[in-house]
């Protein structure tokens, strides 16, 4: 860069930043006549002496600056490439499927398994209730059969009393078989 | 990082804009091609201003303008950077005019209002020995902020924008635009005294 370009931005930027003085403006401005870019440049600002330039070309600055150490000290964000949406779809798709199927599958089976469960209860039921009778009767039957043990084992005690021997149960009166 | 970049900027501050250029066009990366736009800023943001008439239009072009060279720049062997700058930036505020269906050729042409007169008026001896009676005369016929604005940067020592708002009250810009406004209105008022004499 030639020291007479770099004085040449560096008049604009103070042109801008307002630290101009009458000779640099006059140099400036001689400058502009043969230097198209730079003339250019000065009519558009003149356009609009009153707005603050400086301000507008600090924000394009800052705009830069952002990018720049995003990319440099950030991740570098990429595009997801295409394809990869189609693989997504594809993840997507079967998933849904998968949840599809057990939504539908899921109460069938729970209601298979309870109806099973219903009908093991069911078939449980009627064994459990003979078995626990009969095993009532016969605690029953031992008690009081073990009871004149016990008492006759007890020293000077009163003599037990006779057992008493249940008479066979009444045969039913049937005189049609008594005659046969 | 930060010192890094500020590294970067220190040692690019010293490379010409082709020494910039082929770093960037080398490597590719951002971070070496900021120097360069930090470099032309204000003259991407006056030409968007020049093409597209409005403030606020203008900051937003330049920043398009970062993008637009990072995507062109590696592509194209250029020469003259600052030519190939101001055609690149030309061609894309007219791409934008064209959308809108607008006519750049309409917009105003405004000139450089400078006045030779003034522009040498002390550093040329030649202009001592000028008869300056017309020049202060329409002096006095400027507005008061004008007046004063044109008194103070041209004909005091080491003024500058910046310490006539100070001095003025006033902000930097509506100085600048006394100033420009005082200097078309004398050079009217100095071609209308010349034309009376002749």
């Amino acid at each position: 860069m030639s020291s007479n370009q770099r004085s040449t931005d560096n008049l604009l930027r103070r042109y801008l930043n307002g630290a101009l003085t009458a000779p640099e403006e006059a140099e400036l401005e001689r400058r502009a006549r043969t230097d198209e870019p730079l003339a250019e440049a000065m009519k558009g600002l003149q356009s609009d002496p009153e707005e603050d330039h400086e301000a507008r070309v600090a924000r394009m600055l800052q705009g830069a600056r952002t990018q720049v150490q995003g990319k440099v000290g950030g991740a570098r964000v990429k595009p997801l490439p295409r394809r990869n949406y189609a693989r997504f779809a594809a993840a997507a798709s079967v998933i849904l499927l998968f949840i599809s199927c057990a939504l539908w599958f899921l109460p069938r089976w729970l209601e298979l398994e309870s109806l099973d469960m219903t009908m093991e209860t069911a078939a449980e039921a009627p064994l459990t209730e003979p078995t626990n009778t009969p095993v009532k009767d016969e605690v029953d039957a031992g008690s009081t059969a073990f009871e004149p043990e016990t008492k006759a084992t007890a020293p000077g005690g009163p003599p037990p009393p006779p057992i008493p021997h249940p008479e066979p149960a009444a045969a039913p009166k049937n005189d049609t078989c008594r005659t046969h | 990082m930060l010192r890094l970049l500020r590294k970067k900027t220190a040692s690019s501050q010293e490379a010409s804009d082709a020494d910039l250029l082929a770093r960037f066009q080398k490597s590719g990366g951002a971070e070496d091609l900021l120097p360069l736009y930090e470099r032309h800023a204000e003259l991407i943001y006056g030409l968007c201003l020049r093409y597209l008439g409005s403030p606020q239009r203008a900051e937003d072009a330049g920043m398009e303008i970062w993008a637009v060279l990072l995507k062109k720049l590696p592509k194209h062997d250029i020469s003259n950077f600052r030519s190939w700058l101001q055609t690149t930036v030309r061609n894309h505020c007219l791409m934008q005019l064209r959308s809108e269906k607008r006519d750049p050729l309409q917009q105003s042409d405004g000139a450089l209002m400078q006045s030779d007169r003034l522009l040498h008026l002390k550093d040329e001896p030649d202009h001592q020995n000028e008869d300056t009676r017309p020049l202060y005369h329409c002096l006095k016929r400027l507005k008061e902020d004008q007046r004063r604005c044109v008194q103070l940067f041209y004909l005091s020592e080491g003024e500058s924008y910046q310490s006539i708002a100070g001095a003025m009250n006033l902000s930097v810009g509506a100085v600048r635009s006394h100033l420009q406004n005082g200097r078309r209105n004398l050079k009217i008022c100095l071609e209308g005294q010349a034309n009376s004499t002749e």
